[in-house]
Order: C-alpha cells, then sequence, then structure tokens
C-alpha cells in the first residue's frame, strides 16, 4: 500500500483493493476541493495546527476536526473526509484477518478475499467512529485498527461456530438482540418482529440439551415442543404482540422456526454486494462548513477532567504532553522488564509478531486458553503500574468505566513498545 | 465431530478464554440434574459452569477471597426463574451473567439490577462456547454503567450493553476493590412489601409449571418483590416442581444465623455448652481468646496452619474481642450409636469481623471421640477450606475469622456417615 503524504490526499482518495490486492488511491473531485479551501481558509485565519503541513501532528488536528464536525452536522462532508483519511486502518485490518484466517485453518476458504474483508471494513467505520472518543483513546487510526479487526474476527468467528451448530442449536445460540437485528434487516417492523421474538424466548426456554456438551448438535425437536411452543405462543402473545398477531399452530410454529434459523445463517454470511453501499462520498454541503472552521479552536481547548490519564491526552504543550508520553513508556517497559518470561514472549508474539492467540498457542505448547490468562494477568500487572505511576490513587479515576481508556492505552503502547523491540 | 477445544479460534489478542475440563463440565452436569424444570436444570448447569471457572479464577489465579451468595439448594431455586449468580469479593459483590449466545450479548436480567438485595457493584459477562468447552470473558461493568448506559428492553425485561460498552477483564483484578459503592452503583427504587396474601395469591398463579416464564407473567415491581425473600422463592420453586416442603427439606436449607444469637435469638436444637457437655467443657469454652491467650488449655491437633484460605481466614486473633462472647452447643447423630458435640463460640471483633471457634467433642456418655471422625469448614459451594482430624480423639478443634454476613458449612464425616450444618455471621 502506497503511502499517502499530502494532507490532500489523506482527506480525499480512496483505497481501491480488488481480490486480495492494494490497487492504488482513487480521488475524489469534490473531496479534494472540498480539503483545498479548507487549508486555504485556515492558513489565512492562521489556526494553529492546521494551517501548515506539520507531519502528523496536523494530520491528526485535522482528522479530529473533521471529526468533531461530524459529530455536530452528521450529514455533512465532514463523514466523507473522515472515511478517506480512515482507509489505512480499514486495509490493514482486512489484510490481518485475511491472513490470519488463511494461518489458522490452511486449505479452507472463508468464501472472503481481502476485498471483501475491506468492504466490511468500511461498512464497520461509523459504528468504530461512534464508539471513538478523541478524550480517552489516542490515536483515531490505531483506535479504528483495532476495533475494525476486532469485528471483522467477531464476524468470522460467529460463522465459524456457526457452522458447528445445527439450525436448532442456532437458535438456541442467537439472542434476542441478535435476533432483532437480523429482522430489521430483512426490513421487518418492530411490530412484525415481536412474534418471531416470542417464538424465539419460548424456543429457547423449552428446547434444551439433554447432555453435557451437546448443545451445538441438538437434533431436530419432536413434535411435542412445536405443539407446546405454540401454546406457549398463544397464551403469551396478547402481551409480547400487538394485536394484529394472529394464533399459530404447531406446524406453522415449525415452519417459523425453520426459516428463522436460516435467516440467522444468511446474516452470517452477508454477500459483499449487500455491504457495499453507501461508503464514501455522501451528499454535504461544502460551503456551508467553511463558516466552522474558526470553532476548530475549541476542539483543543481543556476539558475540567481530573483524570491524568484522560488529560494526557488533552494537554496542550505539546512538549509537555511528549515528556509524559515518554515517562509513561518508561514506567511500561520497566513493569514489562519485570514480567517472567513465558508472560513476555506471550505479549512479544501477541503484540510484537501480532500473532492470534492460536498461533502463539501453536508457537509456545500452551493451550490458547492459557495463553489468554497469561496476556491477560500481564497486561493486568502492567495496568497496576500505569496506574501507579499516574500518580494518584486508582480510585481518582472515579468512574471504573474510564478503565477502557487505560486498557486501550495499554494496547497501542504493547505494539508499538514490542513491535520495535522485536524489529530491532 | 470435531472437539471444538482443538478447533483454532480467530480471538483478539485480548481475548480471555478459559478452558472448561473435562470432569469439571461433567461434574457440574451431575450437580444440575434434579434441581427443577428442565430449563431450571439448564441454567443451573450454564450458570455453574460459568460461576465456577470465575470463582476459581479470582481465587487461585488472583489470590482474592471469592465465595458463592448462596448455597446450591437455595440458588436452584433462582435457576428455576432466572439466569445470573452473585459471588462475594470480600466487600464487593461480583454477578456473573453467563451466555450462550455467539453474538456476544450482554445482557442482564432486571432481577440482578433491580433488586435491591440482588444487586452487585459488577457484572461479568461469560460467554459459553457451542461445546461447552470453553468460555471466554466478555468484559464486565458497574451496575452504574447498566442503569445510566444500559438499554433497558422491556421486552424480556433486562439491561443490555454493547460489548464495546464493556470494560476489559484486564482490569477487573487490578481495581475492582478499590471502588466503593457510591462508585459502582446507583440506588434503586425499594419494592413494595408484599401481605402474605397477596404473595400467596403470586405463587398460587405462578407456581403453576404451565407458566413457563413465570418472571413476566406479572408486573416487575411485585415479581421482584415476590423472589426477594428466601421462603417465598423457595415456596415457588416447590411448588413448579410438584413439591411440598417438607420439615426434612427446611431443614436442609436452614441456615444458622450466628450474628442473631447475640440478640437472643436461638434455635431450640443449640443448648448452652454446659448444659450439653457439663462443666468441664463449659470452663474451656469460657475461656476468653485473644492475642495473649491465642491456644486453648484443651483440644489437639489443628490441622490448620494460620493461613488465609478463600474467604474466611483461618488464622490466630489479631485484633482485640469486643463485645460479649456466645457459646452454643448442639447434638450430632452421625449413626445410631454414634453422637457428637458440636460447639460454635462467636466473638465479635473490634474489626468488624468474628473470631469463630468450633469444638467436636464427645457427649458425656462417650468417652472418646471415634477414631476416623473429622471435622471440615467448606464454603456454601461445598469447597473445603480446612479439615481436621483428632490425634487422641479427644476434641477437634478449628477457629477462624469471617466477615459479618460470610456464609460456611461444617460438616462432620465419620466413615460413610456425615452430618452438615450451615452457619452465617
Amino acid at each position: 500500500m502506497r503511502p499517502r503524504k499530502a494532507l490532500v490526499e489523506q482527506f480525499s482518495t480512496f483505497a481501491q483493493v480488488a481480490d486480495d490486492q492494494f490497487q492504488g488511491w482513487r480521488a475524489d473531485p469534490r473531496l479534494k476541493l472540498s480539503m483545498v479551501k479548507q487549508l486555504e481558509l485556515a492558513a489565512s485565519s492562521s489556526l494553529d495546527g492546521l494551517a501548515a503541513e506539520g507531519g502528523v501532528e496536523t494530520e491528526q488536528r485535522w482528522a479530529l476536526y473533521w471529526y468533531e464536525l461530524w459529530q455536530s452536522q452528521p450529514s455533512s462532508v465532514a463523514k466523507a473526509h473522515l472515511f478517506a483519511y480512515l482507509q489505512e486502518p480499514c486495509y490493514w485490518a482486512a489484510r490481518e484477518v485475511a491472513q490470519k484466517y488463511v494461518s489458522l485453518h490452511p486449505g479452507q476458504s472463508s468464501g472472503y478475499c481481502t476485498g471483501d474483508y475491506f468492504q466490511m471494513a468500511m461498512a464497520a467505520l461509523p459504528d468504530a467512529l461512534g464508539q471513538f472518543r478523541p478524550d480517552r483513546s489516542s490515536q483515531v487510526k490505531s483506535f479504528i485498527q483495532i476495533f475494525i479487526s476486532s469485528r471483522l474476527k467477531a464476524l468470522l468467528r460467529q460463522s465459524k461456530l456457526a457452522d458447528f451448530c445445527t439450525p436448532w442449536a442456532l437458535l438456541r445460540k442467537t439472542s434476542k438482540r441478535r435476533m432483532g437485528q437480523v429482522l430489521t434487516a430483512l426490513g421487518l417492523s418492530l411490530d412484525q418482529q415481536q412474534p418471531y421474538l416470542a417464538l424465539l424466548l419460548g424456543f429457547q426456554e423449552l428446547y434444551l440439551p439433554v447432555h453435557a456438551g451437546g448443545s451445538a448438535r441438538l437434533p431436530k425437536p419432536e413434535g411435542e415442543l412445536w405443539q407446546s411452543l405454540a401454546g406457549f405462543y398463544n397464551q403469551r402473545r396478547s402481551s409480547w404482540c400487538s394485536p394484529g398477531a394472529g394464533a399459530l399452530d404447531a406446524a406453522q410454529v415449525e415452519d417459523r422456526l425453520i426459516k428463522m434459523a436460516q435467516w440467522v445463517r444468511n446474516y452470517l454470511y452477508p454477500s459483499i454486494d449487500s455491504i457495499n453501499r453507501g461508503i464514501a462520498g455522501e451528499e454535504g454541503d461544502v460551503g456551508e462548513i467553511q463558516d466552522r472552521i474558526t470553532s476548530a479552536n475549541c476542539l483543543f481547548s481543556d476539558g475540567n477532567n481530573p483524570d491524568l490519564l484522560t488529560s494526557l491526552m488533552e494537554i496542550d504543550d505539546h512538549g509537555e504532553r511528549q515528556q509524559q508520553l515518554a515517562e509513561m513508556t518508561q514506567v511500561l517497559a520497566q513493569a514489562y522488564g519485570q514480567l517472567d518470561g513465558e508472560s513476555q514472549r506471550v505479549l512479544a508474539l501477541l503484540y510484537g509478531d501480532r500473532l492470534s492467540q492460536m498461533e502463539v498457542s501453536r508457537r509456545t505448547n500452551l493451550s490458547q486458553a492459557t495463553v489468554s490468562r497469561r496476556a491477560g494477568r500481564a497486561r493486568g500487572n502492567l495496568q497496576k503500574a500505569m496506574l501507579a505511576w499516574s500518580e494518584q490513587p486508582v480510585n481518582r479515576i472515579s468512574d471504573p468505566d474510564k478503565l477502557k481508556s487505560v486498557t486501550n492505552m495499554l494496547e497501542d503502547w504493547l505494539e508499538l513498545y514490542l513491535s520495535q523491540s522485536t524489529h530491532d | 465431530m470435531r472437539a471444538i477445544s482443538t478447533e483454532p479460534l480467530l480471538m483478539d489478542a485480548s481475548d480471555w478464554l478459559l478452558e472448561i475440563p473435562e470432569d469439571l463440565r461433567q461434574q457440574v452436569w451431575n450437580r444440575s440434574r434434579d434441581q427443577g424444570s428442565p430449563a431450571g436444570c439448564w441454567r443451573s448447569y450454564v450458570n455453574g459452569l460459568a460461576a465456577t471457572l470465575l470463582q476459581d479464577l479470582i481465587r487461585l489465579d488472583y489470590g482474592q477471597p471469592a465465595v458463592a451468595w448462596l448455597g446450591q439448594s437455595q440458588q436452584r431455586e433462582i435457576f428455576e426463574v432466572v439466569t445470573g449468580s452473585a459471588i462475594a469479593l470480600g466487600a464487593h459483590r461480583l454477578i456473573v451473567i453467563p451466555t450462550e449466545a455467539l453474538d456476544d450479548d450482554c445482557s442482564v436480567p432486571q432481577e440482578w439490577v433491580d433488586i435491591p438485595s440482588w444487586k452487585g457493584d459488577y457484572y461479568a459477562f461469560v460467554q459459553l462456547s457451542p461445546c461447552e468447552s470453553y468460555v471466554r470473558i466478555l468484559g464486565y461493568a458497574t451496575h452504574r454503567q447498566l442503569k445510566t448506559q444500559g438499554e433497558y428492553d422491556a421486552f424480556d425485561r433486562g439491561y443490555n450493553l454493547s460489548i464495546n460498552q464493556l470494560i476489559s477483564w484486564d482490569s477487573f483484578e487490578p481495581t475492582y476493590a478499590n471502588y466503593s459503592a457510591d462508585q459502582t452503583q446507583v440506588a434503586v427504587e425499594p419494592l413494595p412489601e408484599l401481605s402474605p396474601a397477596q404473595a400467596e395469591s403470586l405463587l398460587q398463579r405462578l407456581g403453576n409449571p404451565a407458566q413457563v416464564m413465570p418472571r413476566l407473567e406479572v408486573p416487575f415491581a411485585q415479581w421482584g418483590a415476590l423472589i426477594a425473600l428466601p421462603q417465598w422463592r423457595q415456596q415457588l420453586w416447590c411448588d413448579r416442581c410438584g413439591l411440598q416442603p417438607t420439615p426434612s427439606r427446611q431443614a436442609v436449607a436452614a441456615v444458622t444465623k450466628l450474628s442473631s444469637w447475640l440478640q437472643g435469638e436461638i434455635h431450640a436444637a443449640w443448648q448452652g455448652v454446659e448444659l450439653l457437655l457439663g462443666p468441664t467443657q463449659f470452663a474451656r469454652s469460657n475461656r476468653s481468646p485473644g492475642p495473649d491467650s491465642p491456644d486453648f488449655s484443651r483440644g489437639h491437633s489443628p490441622a490448620l496452619e494460620p493461613r488465609s484460605i478463600d474467604g474466611l481466614e483461618v488464622r490466630a486473633v489479631t485484633d482485640s474481642s469486643v463485645g460479649e462472647k456466645i457459646s452454643r452447643a448442639k447434638r450430632l447423630e452421625l449413626a445410631p450409636e454414634v453422637e457428637v458435640a458440636l460447639s460454635v463460640t462467636m466473638v465479635p471483633l473490634e474489626s468488624g469481623d468474628h473470631q469463630v471457634m468450633l469444638y467436636l467433642d464427645p457427649l458425656p456418655d462417650f468417652p472418646r471421640l471415634p477414631d476416623d471422625i473429622e471435622l471440615h469448614l467448606l464454603s456454601e459451594t461445598g469447597e473445603i477450606l480446612g479439615q481436621a482430624k483428632a490425634a487422641s480423639s479427644e476434641t477437634i478443634r478449628m477457629q477462624f475469622r469471617a466477615a459479618a454476613g460470610e456464609r460456611f458449612d461444617v460438616s462432620v464425616l465419620c466413615g460413610e456417615a456425615s452430618v452438615r450444618e450451615s452457619f452465617e455471621i
């Protein structure tokens, strides 16, 4: 993948990925024009940080700028700029997942190529950005890459696990929430979904595995089950469904459940055509935004968050921020050095070589579960060091919810630190 | 069919997996049979796996205390109607929510969030793999998060989070103890108090096993008020299983609440020590324990070294006693000709904990304890926390320290025979 250097290019071109190859950057003329104008405006109003071609820092500030604008004006051109900017993390996540799949399942095809994964990654971008918190995460690109790679893995894992399941098992292993997503994707209104959701919950309560370890291979239920399920449904119908939902007999119930299982399976193997829509270049009013550039300064103003790790992300002073980061890195490097050899090895393979847990398990002769546990505890120890370094008692991070940012930062750091040290 | 445990799984570097050993799976499965309706048994199995693995992780890997909130017999009454279980971690409470869904579902039944006596500080989401060969810890959330960020779904009465909203399990061990309840929890509406007549009418309706999901049949406030109380929960379970609560079953479920002794509420089975054993033993049990006299004049072979095991600390007293201590003894019949006396002495300590001393003595008619007798201290899930045998067969003694509200069981074994007593501080 050829790196994009100029700011204009970074915010106005899209990656072309066909099959397993990166083909090149396609410029979007409208976005290009918009970006050029924004840069001119920034230069004339001499906004600190946005004007000059100042490398990574400037690039990130522009990303944040579009991000904030997209938050306040979701339908503006900001989204397209942001999507253009985030092509690399989508591409790298797609490539990583494609390669890991091949390495884990040699000789088996997932049915998708890198290009397909890339489309899925782009489709996941709005969700990923929805989770991004500029004040909590470090770099938007690494956040997006981790999020999307995790999303793609979850998709593949779920469809792989579903392969083990009979239709009846799959229905037991589908949450009400997921069933709702499946039905929504099929175009059913909430009212229309209720009877199906009622049947799903009833089925899960009534059709149970009869021996340990057998829940994936559940056989087709006997006729009696459909009878009881119909009874359950007809009894619950009045409280769960809108008045229009009629009574069902056993055969209708069975019929519906069979369809539902098929729908769930189809949902787990999305066709690329269904994903490939509305990804970039949505219409937005370019002119309107130009007035807003003056508000860019407020992006970088101080929030009043007392948590050090949070305020770390908000430190305006470049030097101070760098120093804090350097200190933290030192503390983490020291804590890493104190981990036992096996934990270090596991972390180095996971984050430095970016191997999957399963690959690490093969290399170390530990089970995958042991690898995950070892790594988890090691990360826990690094977190302890990080929290201790912040010189505030841990409980000063007033909300446990904020620990998520600590976890994110730590994973970023591990990747950076260990990929450097393994490649030195 | 391939075993899924050998199937490569595409996981994130940060995913937490715990293997389910084959023998544990079978053991939990066997224990889950005949616990109620088929759905109740299944929930008992799934929850049993999730809670056991998490409890073991916390206890063995983290070296932290982790004790199940309820014993098996009370827990099954909950599994009959709703999923989830609670683990006490010292002063903190962790609710374990298992999920079978492949889709990373994070939904907590309303009962665990809105019943004041059920809610916890933390909620861990544990996903069971399709072939039940491992679990994946999806992450955890606080009660506060569930109430403020969770999406309440009235359809099946649950609080939903997305997996992205969860805190990584990595953070649990380093930080869980640092947060106070007002950081992890928010206040919930108190539930109405049901009159016995109201409860009876609810039980009549919901006790019918034809009601497949009793938890959704009546407004939540009424339902919550009903199952918040152990006796009605038990009644509901019995009704749904077609059983009458028999005295013997009640006896199994009965827990001796030691702090009630201090208020004078003592069951007739627990007599004064002197009354049961005569003055000699009484003199022993009347001696004041404390830092100056950590040992007792009588008794032998405490097999327990002073050390901390599980939720109960088995060690010598280090803080001074405050308030009155209290001792009582009970006659235990192990076999028609084998009877012993179990005495319990409890001393409230300055720290708010209690020093508990257990004695197993021969009754005055018996010269000595049977040779093969053993005293076991168990967590309420049945895990052995400590055991002692009598070297000279005269007296077995065990002492430990427990926090208010803590539960433990004492089991006396002799050959094939055994008697178990449940206690709560």
